[in-house]
């Protein structure tokens, strides 16, 4: 007996041993189920995917923007990888603006979203029958429901962000596990993309409010949340880059085996045309239009009517930083707008007639600034145009004090202006709100004139929106004139695109769209040597070629990440990569 | 070192011939002194047991306590050196109560954030904490029986998912049954610094200061009546020469330690008991002397330790074990002397004056003064408290079946460190010479203020642990088997550094939590075939529900070759064993612990907001942060082991073992397995794999004939190498950067190809990238050239920058290390000898002590060999520069060096009273000793020690003392 008493004794203290448990005794940070269930959480969830919307300032190895990818500028820093671009050094492998992955990360966060408010748990406000909480309840019930329609408008733009770049692209909407077979995800075809995001807007602009103070949204709390012109404003974006040439004439990729990924089937231009410019009368019609206001302040504002959309951040100067002249307090002189660019401003020679630049005109060399479209000085710093905070004239030319030799001087002979909030002092490290414009009214103008122009030329409306445009208070440009062909009216159309856009981040997708890569893209950029004579202080300017571009016909899409290609076996690279 | 080198040239020639000549005589006598039996009799401490020595079937190093404590040191991990085949011991620098070495087992094999430290067994209870926390470091030599190296899969499979990087185990002592014996020993000496950075004096600063000027094209700074002044001394206001170095530390720091201990006992209770106190002071003076505010810089250790055996009944025995360290660190200024090294080695000695003429302190904007900040800044007082204790039951089970017993046990152990501040700030003003020669006072940099006070706790932990297990043993005839089932669990509460001890929230006070079981059957027959089996089974609570638990299986083999017949009578050899091992171990931390990677399974949320509003208001965003990996995992190590141990000739012993370990599972970011439109930051799976192969050899020659001389002399060599078989990294068109197939912890950076010549500059004029170099920087003759290996499209393109990285040099950790011991006694003198080397390691010759003026720093007789147009022959240092130069001091081949050295760790010389004398003081015996530690080092680098190239230097330790026992 006394010997099963030690096996149980024993047993006992071995069996107390090993069946320790090893469950955490207490749990205090937030998992799904805690955030799914908070109204609040999940209102957080939505404002994350928010915060995926890009924002062009430095996006580029913390500094460049894409603009320094096109003919619109030039990145100081060598090292900076936006050169890549510019040298056609780029691929499968290094890409230098990869947002293949950001982009797929905000529609996760979309599809999970939009699981997740189905899950939020509004009892403590339904079942309360105190008529305060009851009118929380509908609140709360109808602001879920437009939760789902922003998000998914930001999903169609994620996703538009990267048919512009890739084409056709796996339309995921579910969240994936680790556990999935990647191997099996495809892309989508190009149409059926175009036809999922146009089709996302067309919901959201049927739901959501027509804008930021349309009930229930509240401009002093809702500023900046997806609108209906918001969703009208990318169907129009989206339908005329459907339009376009690109996504309309594969023969730039040499045979390519899965057209459908890259370009629609052939139709009816006219129609699709036609789709584009209806697309945008509709966005324009949709609301009461705006008063354009001055240029220069537009891009250090949130709120402003002519925003239609708008990448909304906190504080900072390091866009200051970067773009400021090198001559300035901690000034880097990042992106510096090339010669190409400043050509594209026109010169007014009187209230009606506005003519292109011409370095042959002696006329236009003599005072190359004189006269100019006021959106150059608003948007370029040129030598001897005043700038920054203590304020003082910038000093381009050769032996100034933002002038060659300095290391890391502008190497163009100009610096950015637009979105710099010269009152900053860098010095003392003041900041200011940044926010990046997605949209704005200008756009719908330009899209519903460019898509008039191929399928009704002549149409008066063209007229009317290529003018509100040229007409802003403070710009004033000479209006279309008459009697101008289609293709000088879309020349003219273009051009004011260019300008209007410059820095915006749209030149390196229309220079796609338009199937103009070796024109615009391979083309070299132009700098201006600036000289001054010590004695007579008269300055020079001499327009140089400053560097060579890199235009190939495969990088009118950019290609799939190879990392993806390995692991995603059904994923068909982009042509001619 | 060069003049070190000659003299151990003639000591080891010394050692050598004597050896030789030793090996000759064949003169031996009996002493306690010299462990004197072979490496393959006794018994050896094995994982949760023990085994007779010879059937050890696993790959097991051991050194005894009384062999250390012929090394004296502050930590046990210092006194490891060359003591251990297969176990590297980097020093850092020794700061008293701060500086503790690394260990490592067989190499690194694990890379990532994983840890790579072995596990630490105190009297079968595992230890924490890490660094100078770490129990094991604040163990003295007194109070240790043996420590155990176990190396492979069969000597570590029970522990399971703990194992795989090696295991530690220390036995401490007991009592025997005998008569009480006290022993007490004491020891005075004093440590200096083995080597301190070199810098050049005031005038030679300003002559190469100037040259640096001018190669940057800007006008010298320091005029002929400058360089005059700083010659001659006559103008120390204005133009001083001050060696820094001399104002702060003093040459040697007395170091003292006292041991009382005793043990004995009887049938029913045997005690061991042990007090030991040592006290240390730093290099720093002592400025608590000097002002009130300031404290003398000390630290003090004491150890304790009681262990108890008591039959309680013919059957029942208990084993009780309490001991501990306290240990007080004072410090002026701050906790360690990291900061004042720091400044020491960037303050030029013309800067300012130590004192000003009106009694002010000097200093300027940029430096603070490091005398008035170790005089006038307050001071740090750190005590730290262990305490280990554990009670074991033993229970002879005897009438269930003979050969039968179980235990059950409890150890609690705890760690405490507390820090106590004292703080205050002093004004400090800098001088320029007015137009009439006075003296001008600049506005006081930094405010007087009066001492203030704070506590705070900087790290500490606790464990609880549970044992239980059953034992049995017994022979059948020629049979002889042996099992063992074991129970553990074990509960560590963090709240150290890694958990935020600050901020302490709610999960750090969540334990880490172990269940483990493991068994164990050896079978062994007719003392010849031996064969073992071991399993651990594991789960450990950092894993999701499911993936806690896991298996790690493991066997071995054994041959006694020397027990068959026909070696029985061989006179040459007189024991050989083959042995063979393979098994799976793990490791679990496989992230740094803490709450950012504590259960990775779970999905957590956080991350960017956005601003709405028309007052830009910012609402708060949650985004998924890496996705949940419900299967993470500890890493898998499969580890293959074969060795022999054999006896020839009575008195050569050797053993070697050859290893192959390769590891899975390391988690390693996986961005060749998950791909981009998943959409979520990738998580960290265990995708990594590692190698390691390499061989451990030790072989021993001991001489005890009995006669008047006898002696030992034990030599090993290690060797190992990590390679990374795969990690999962992103692809890159330069293959250099990848890092898969490389070994784990090799640097990668530019390679160096000499100096830029004029010729070069000027085809750089005419053509920039037809001579590649860096952007960043203008380049001028005599800046460092790198080879251009690739750009972005992988192809050289003119351009120096991080595409042109590659690897270079060996890691820092060296692949082959060794280890040589010896000792001798005659007529009552005994000598013992540590030798410690390191071969293939590389050194990083950086920061200020070697780079010229940078970052406002000062200047080191390496940069004397510097390029100019007229020494372009044989320069062998960039030219200067006064700037921060983006070129010359990238990462790169030009600032490594070899870092291979052999050093002399440990010498002691006794001598022991003949038992004539002893006895008639009544005691047993009487000795008297005299020790050095870090005597001295051969090794490539001109310009300090390999291991300590800056911060607090390792010591040199010299120490006298004596041992008495009755």
């Amino acid at each position: 007996m006394k010997k099963y008493m030690y096996l149980i004794v024993i047993g006992s203290f071995l069996a107390f041993v090993g069946c320790q448990k090893l469950d955490r005794e207490f749990v205090t940070f937030i998992g799904r189920d805690e955030i799914e269930q908070s109204f609040g959480n999940v209102q957080a969830l939505l404002s994350s995917i928010y915060s995926e919307l890009p924002e062009g300032f430095t996006p580029i190895g913390g500094a460049a923007m894409l603009a320094s990818a096109t003919d619109e500028a030039e990145f100081t820093l060598e090292t900076n990888s936006v050169h890549q671009f510019n040298t056609g050094s780029w691929n499968a492998i290094s890409n230098p603006d990869l947002l293949w992955g950001n982009y797929y990360r905000g529609i996760r966060k979309v599809n999970q979203f939009l699981v997740s408010t189905g899950k939020i748990n509004l009892d403590p406000w339904r079942l309360d029958p105190n008529p305060s909480a009851q009118a929380v309840f509908i609140t709360n019930l109808n602001a879920i429901a437009n939760w789902q329609y922003e998000a998914r408008f930001l999903r169609a733009y994620f996703y538009f962000e990267l048919v512009k770049r890739y084409g056709g692209v796996p339309i995921i909407n579910n969240s994936l596990s680790l556990d999935e077979d990647f191997s099996k995800i495809q892309r989508s075809s190009l149409s059926e993309c175009i036809k999922f995001i146009t089709d996302e807007c067309d919901s959201a602009a049927l739901r959501l409010p027509l804008s930021g103070s349309t009930l229930p949204y509240v401009l002093a709390n809702d500023l900046g949340r997806i609108t209906r012109i918001a969703a009208l404003a990318l169907k129009s974006r989206v339908l005329l880059y459907a339009a376009s040439d690109l996504f309309n004439n594969p023969s730039w990729a040499g045979g390519f085996a899965k057209p459908e990924l890259i370009s629609l089937p052939s139709g009816d231009r006219i129609a699709r045309w036609k789709a584009a410019s209806d697309a945008a009368k509709v966005a324009i019609d949709a609301a009461a239009l705006p008063i354009l206001g001055a240029y220069r302040t537009l891009f250090n504002t949130f709120n402003n009517a002519e925003i239609i959309l708008t990448r909304r951040a906190g504080v900072s100067n390091i866009y200051e930083v970067v773009n400021s002249p090198i001559g300035f307090p901690r000034g880097e002189g990042g992106n510096t707008p090339t010669q190409n660019m400043v050509d594209a401003y026109q010169v007014r020679v009187n209230a009606t007639t506005a003519v292109s630049f011409d370095w042959s005109n002696p006329a236009h060399t003599l005072d190359p600034y004189a006269n100019r479209d006021p959106r150059l000085e608003a948007t370029i710093i040129r030598n001897g145009a005043s700038f920054g905070t203590p304020t003082r004239l910038v000093q381009l030319y050769d032996g100034g004090l933002d002038g060659k030799p300095i290391i890391n001087a502008s190497k163009t002979g100009y610096h950015l202006r637009k979105y710099q909030v010269e009152s900053l002092n860098l010095n003392i490290g003041n900041t200011a709100v940044h926010s990046w414009i997605l949209i704005r009214y200008p756009e719908l103008y330009l899209n519903y004139a460019e898509a008039l122009n191929e399928w009704s030329p002549g149409n008066a409306d063209i007229k009317i929106f290529y003018d509100r445009v040229r007409n802003r208070t403070g710009v004033i440009m000479p209006l279309l004139p008459a009697g101008l062909s289609q293709f000088q009216v879309r020349d003219l159309v273009r051009n004011e695109r260019r300008v209007e856009f410059a820095f915006e981040d749209h030149r390196n997708w229309d220079a796609r769209r338009w199937l103009q890569g070796p024109a615009i893209l391979g083309t070299p950029v132009r700098g201006v040597n600036i000289t001054r004579n010590p004695l007579t202080a008269n300055v020079t300017y001499m327009p140089f070629v400053l560097e060579p571009r890199t235009f190939d016909a495969k990088m009118y899409l950019y290609p799939i990440p190879q990392n993806d290609l390995n692991i995603g076996g059904s994923l068909v690279q982009n042509p001619l990569w | 070192m060069i003049k070190q080198y000659k003299k151990s040239i003639l000591l080891a020639a010394f050692v050598s011939v004597f050896l030789v000549d030793t090996l000759i005589a064949q003169t031996v006598i009996d002493s306690a002194i010299i462990i004197t039996k072979g490496s393959f009799s006794g018994i050896k401490n094995i994982a949760f047991g023990t085994q007779p020595a010879q059937q050890v079937t696993g790959a097991i190093s051991t050194v005894t306590g009384a062999s250390l404590e012929k090394n004296f040191n502050l930590n046990l991990g210092n006194t490891l050196f060359g003591r251990l085949p297969g176990v590297t011991t980097t020093q850092g620098g020794s700061e008293p109560g701060q500086g503790v070495p690394n260990l490592y087992v067989r190499g690194i094999n694990t890379f990532g954030g994983a840890s790579n430290s072995p596990l630490y067994i105190i009297d079968g209870f595992i230890s924490n904490g890490v660094g100078s926390s770490n129990t094991f470091m604040q163990l003295i030599p007194e109070e240790i029986e043996t420590i155990s190296v176990l190396k492979d899969a069969s000597a570590t499979a029970l522990y399971g998912a703990r194992g795989a990087n090696g295991v530690i185990l220390v036995t401490t002592k007991t009592g025997k049954e005998g008569a009480l014996k006290v022993g007490f020993s004491s020891r005075q000496g004093f440590n200096q610094a083995q080597s301190l950075p070199k810098f050049l004096d005031a005038q030679n600063y300003s002559i190469l200061f100037n040259e640096a000027l001018v190669n940057d094209g800007q006008a010298p700074r320091f005029t002929q009546a400058d360089l005059d002044a700083y010659r001659d001394g006559t103008d120390p206001v204005f133009r001083p020469n001050v060696n820094w170095y001399d104002q702060v530390l003093k040459s040697t720091s007395p170091v003292s330690s006292y041991n009382l201990n005793f043990s004995g006992g009887d049938k029913t209770v045997r005690y061991f008991g042990v007090l030991n106190a040592i006290t240390s002071q730093s290099l720093l003076k002592k400025f608590g002397d000097i002002a009130d505010e300031s404290t003398n810089s000390n630290y003090t250790k004491y150890n304790f330790r009681t262990n108890v055996d008591i039959n309680i009944t013919k059957r029942l025995a208990v084993e009780f074990k309490v001991a501990g360290a306290i240990e007080q660190t004072n410090n002026p200024n701050a906790y360690n002397t990291g900061g004042t090294f720091d400044l020491l080695q960037s303050l030029a000695p013309n800067s300012f004056p130590i004192i000003n003429p009106n009694g002010t302190f000097g200093g300027n904007a940029q430096y603070s003064n490091p005398y008035a900040n170790l005089l006038a800044t307050g001071f740090f007082q750190n005590n730290t408290r262990t305490v280990l204790s554990s009670l074991k039951l033993i229970q002879q089970l005897d009438m269930i079946t003979p050969g039968l017993n179980a235990s059950v046990a409890i150890s609690s152990n705890n760690y405490f460190e507390q820090g106590s501040i004292k703080s205050k700030n002093y004004a400090r003003f800098s001088l320029t010479k007015g137009p009439l020669g006075d003296t001008i006072y600049s506005n006081p940099i930094g405010q007087l203020t009066t001492l203030a006070g704070s506590e705070q706790t900087v790290d500490q932990y606790r464990n609880l642990i549970f044992q239980g297990a059953l034992n049995y043993k017994r022979t059948f005839g020629k049979s002889e088997v042996t099992g063992l089932i074991m129970f553990n669990n074990d509960q560590v509460t963090l709240f150290g550094p890694s958990s935020n001890p600050s901020n302490p929230t709610a999960n750090s006070t969540d334990p880490y939590k172990h269940n483990s079981s493991a068994a164990r059957f050896t079978y062994a027959y007719d003392n010849k075939y031996l064969a073992e089996f071991s399993l651990g089974y594991m789960g450990s609570e950092i894993f999701a529900p499911g993936n806690r638990y896991g298996f790690f299986p493991a066997g071995s083999i054994g041959w006694i070759a020397s027990n068959e017949n026909f070696l029985k009578k061989s006179k040459q050899i007189n024991f050989l064993k083959f042995r063979a091992s393979y098994g799976q171990t793990g490791n679990d931390i496989i992230a740094p612990q803490g709450l950012p990677t504590r259960y990775a399974f779970t999905p957590t949320f956080g991350g960017a907001g956005y601003n709405f509003g028309t007052a830009n208001n910012s609402f708060a965003g949650f985004g998924e942060n890496a996705i949940a990996n419900n299967n993470i995992t500890w890493e898998k190590e499969q580890h293959l082991n074969i060795g022999l141990d054999a006896t020839f000739f009575k008195n050569f012993d050797i053993s070697f073992d050859y290893f192959n370990r390769n590891r899975k599972d390391i988690l390693v970011a996986s961005n060749r397995t998950t791909p981009l439109f998943l959409g979520v930051n990738t998580p960290n799976l265990n995708l990594g794999k590692s190698s390691t192969q390499g061989f451990d050899l030790s072989l021993r020659y001991s001489n005890n004939n009995k006669k008047d001389l006898q002696f030992y002399i034990e030599a090993n060599v290690s060797y190992s190498k990590s390679t990374i078989v795969y990690n999962a990294e992103v692809l890159q068109l330069n293959p250099g950067l990848l890092n898969t197939g490389l070994s784990v912890g090799q640097p990668i950076g530019l390679v160096a190809i000499g100096f830029y010549t004029p010729a070069d500059i000027a085809q750089r004029l005419v053509d920039l990238k037809s001579v590649p170099g860096v952007l960043t920087e203008v380049i001028k003759a005599g800046d460092i050239k790198y080879l251009d290996f690739g750009g972005p499209n992988g192809t050289p393109d003119g351009i120096i920058d991080g595409n042109d990285r590659r690897a270079i040099g060996n890691p820092s950790i060296p692949r082959l290390i060794g280890g040589l011991n010896a000792g001798l006694t005659f007529k009552g003198f005994d000598l013992n000898l540590i030798f410690n080397a390191s071969f293939g390691n590389t050194s990083y010759l950086g920061g200020t002590v070697f780079h010229a003026f940078q970052n406002n720093g000062q200047v080191g007789p390496i940069a004397l060999g510097r390029w100019t147009p007229a020494t372009a022959a044989t320069a062998d240092y960039p030219r200067l520069s006064a700037i921060n130069n983006q070129n010359n001091y990238q990462f790169s081949s030009f600032w490594q060096r070899d870092g291979s050295f052999v050093k002399l760790r440990s010498a002691e010389l006794g001598y022991t009273f003949p038992a004539k004398v002893t006895n008639r003081l009544k005691l047993n015996s009487t000795r008297f000793f005299l020790n050095g530690t870090n005597l001295f080092s051969i090794d490539n680098i001109e310009f300090g020690d390999p291991e300590s190239l800056g911060g607090y230097p390792v010591m040199r330790t010299i120490t006298v003392g004596f041992k008495i026992q009755f």
